[in-house]
């Protein structure tokens, strides 16, 4: 199971100065991303402490191999989930402390990409580098993650702007995956961990010195500025 | 390949900058067989 190499790399990566496991990153949560990396399903990822970047970062490009970005929203999570806790009827309000949007930094690793696979995308992290988490809002239960919008902004322009029901027609469809993933991979979910649920918009690959600006009407925005 | 050498090439991606390498059809069974392998060890 990919999934039993990718804890192997964490474990390691984890001593080789990544830190500790803060947060997770699900990927492959809309149908262009799916079709770009000939995906059909939801991938995991980790977001290790020391992956985690201030907003308003400058970053060199030569750090990555082929760096992309993505707008997301992230929930935090409110209390251990386990198995005994958690099924599929359940009110994810319950489980939602905070949300806000995250600039997830991925990076394509592969020399040729045509020639991967989701397994061996899964062993590798799932494409994920590092991550940008807005300000945190405090869940309430009015709000409704389906209605919001989020933006992509490339060097002052905006690219594109979805609603979020682009993450599996639901963000919370993304967490239920998530929560049974876990389970199945016999995790528990700890209290305050980060989730970071998913792209809302197309992922767009960086080739040269860029300013991303990623935002979410009413809830906030990050920006990382790729410099050579 | 086997499990050590696919984990060894997926760290050094990730720390070094050193892109994972696939370039042949055959390839892509060995890296099956690793990831397979490792659900039995």
């Amino acid at each position: 199971m990919p999934y039993l190499i990718q804890d192997i790399i964490n474990k390691k990566l984890n001593k080789l100065g990544y830190g500790k496991i803060k947060g997770y990153k699900i990927g492959c949560t809309n149908e262009i991303i799916q079709k770009e990396l000939s995906i059909d399903h939801p991938i995991l990822g980790v977001c290790f402490e020391n992956k985690i970047i201030q907003n308003n970062s400058n970053l060199c490009l030569k750090n990555y191999i082929k760096p992309g970005v993505e707008c997301e929203i992230y929930v935090v999570i409110k209390e251990d989930i386990t198995s005994e806790i958690f099924n599929d009827d359940i009110n994810f309000d319950k489980f939602i402390s905070h949300y806000g949007v995250s600039l997830e930094i991925v990076e394509n690793r592969f020399k040729e990409f045509k020639y991967t696979n989701a397994e061996l995308i899964i062993a590798d992290g799932s494409l994920g580098n590092s991550i940008i988490f807005g300000n945190k809002v405090k869940n309430n239960s009015f709000v409704n993650l389906n209605e919001l919008n989020g933006r992509i902004i490339i060097n002052n322009k905006e690219i594109y702007c979805n609603n979020a029901s682009s993450i599996l027609g639901n963000p919370e469809n993304a967490l239920k995956w998530f929560f049974n993933q876990m389970i199945e991979l016999k995790k528990v979910i700890k209290k305050g961990s980060y989730v970071s649920l998913g792209s809302i918009t197309p992922l767009i690959w960086i080739k040269e010195p860029t300013k991303v600006k990623v935002s979410i009407d009413n809830i906030g925005d990050c920006v990382i500025n790729f410099v050579k | 390949m086997n499990k050590e050498n696919l984990i060894t090439a997926l760290i050094s991606s990730r720390i070094y900058q050193i892109p994972f390498k696939i370039n042949k059809d055959f390839q892509i069974d060995s890296i099956k067989d690793a990831l397979s392998y490792s659900r039995y060890n």
